[in-house]
């Protein structure tokens, strides 16, 4: 399964339509989340342009060509 | 007329949408030597609001976020306000998007909408921008737009519900100043009941002290005060720049003559009427 992090393509596991993991798997294995699954920072995730708040990362499925954007907060004017 | 007093006159408070904004300088996070020279300007500055933008971003970025932890740290101990942007976005989607983001990011409906129309100027666009600004509005943003001076645009932008406006003084990052002074003084004269904030392109303190001078309730800037030689000395001059020209105005400035006129009087000096003429 090939999915889209922060603009760049992953390879996940062989070629299947069915989720083989959660967003907060996902996060976890991506190092974004300590092992108890609590986040390492302040961050906001989206799925393909839509927003998944935390509670729901353990229930939300990633699936073949989703586009998952993890974001911080930056400096700015 | 105030009460004469040595100590330092009190500055009217800004609100905004029912809330007190604790400055009149409003200051922004990029651009700093340091993170450290960064606090130490906000410090400086005293701002009342502090902008800050979301982006993509790495776990270790994520895990190991100085300048956020710096401005958070900042923020609970000052009572500035944080003012997430919506800076890139070329699109009232995209604005739409990083907006909500920003929100659930901050827990703050507090949002600076940018979008930007032209690259090379960085001048917003104002059909996009409208667009934006009602969808936000109805979806519970307190939204303050970055627009141009067009008199019409700010009026739209106020009817949408946004409760200021925030015409640039020039293109961004250009510290050029008031570019269109006597468009603003129309503006400002035209909507005298709105909250209105100069943001961009003001690069000295001089030019900040003119926008408050004019009447305008705030500014906003970032390059002016972090690419200065010294960012801490510049906040402070910033600071003391802004609250002279917001007492100038509220002193209520003389108003100008083609013609000269003698400001000592001519009466009893020793040759006055000694030529026998009335």
């Amino acid at each position: 399964m090939k999915i889209r992090i922060n603009g760049e393509w992953l390879v996940l596991a062989a070629d299947s339509s069915e989720p083989v993991m959660t967003l907060e798997q996902l996060l976890l294995a991506r190092g974004y989340l300590e092992p108890d699954s609590s986040s390492k920072g302040r961050m906001v995730v989206a799925r393909n342009q839509v927003i998944v708040s935390q509670p729901n990362w353990s229930t939300t499925g990633v699936e073949e060509g989703d586009s998952i954007d993890v974001m911080g907060a930056i400096t700015g004017g | 007329m105030a009460e004469p007093t040595n100590s330092e006159p009190a500055l009217d408070n800004l609100v905004i949408d029912g809330e007190v904004i604790p400055g009149r300088l409003w200051l922004g996070t990029s651009l700093y030597p340091s993170p450290s020279i960064m606090g130490q300007s906000l410090q400086a500055a005293g701002p009342g609001f502090v902008t800050v933008s979301v982006r993509r971003q790495t776990a270790c970025q994520i895990e190991d976020n100085g300048h956020w932890q710096l401005i958070d740290d900042w923020l609970q101990q000052s009572g500035s306000i944080l003012l997430p942007n919506t800076a890139g976005c070329h699109s009232a989607s995209e604005a739409i998007l990083l907006a909500n983001m920003a929100r659930e990011l901050f827990g703050s409906r507090w949002i600076k909408l940018e979008v930007i129309g032209e690259d090379y100027s960085l001048q917003p666009d104002p059909f996009e921008l409208l667009v934006a600004a009602r969808e936000l509005v109805a979806q519970g943003f307190r939204v303050l737009p970055y627009c141009t001076e067009d008199l019409v645009l700010c009026q739209k932008l106020l009817d949408a519900g946004c409760p200021a406006v925030m015409p640039w003084g020039a293109p961004i990052g250009t510290g050029r100043g008031l570019q269109n002074l006597q468009g603003l003084k129309t503006l400002r004269e035209r909507l005298p009941e709105a909250v209105m904030v100069i943001d961009a392109g003001l690069g000295k303190p001089s030019q900040a002290m003119q926008a408050m001078e004019l009447g305008f309730d705030a500014v906003l800037l970032n390059t002016a005060v972090a690419r200065a030689l010294d960012p801490v000395q510049m906040a402070s001059a910033f600071a003391a720049a802004v609250n002279g020209g917001r007492q100038a105005w509220q002193a209520g400035l003389m108003i100008e003559r083609q013609q000269a006129q003698a400001s000592t009087p001519t009466l009893g000096l020793p040759f006055w009427h000694q030529d026998g003429k009335a």
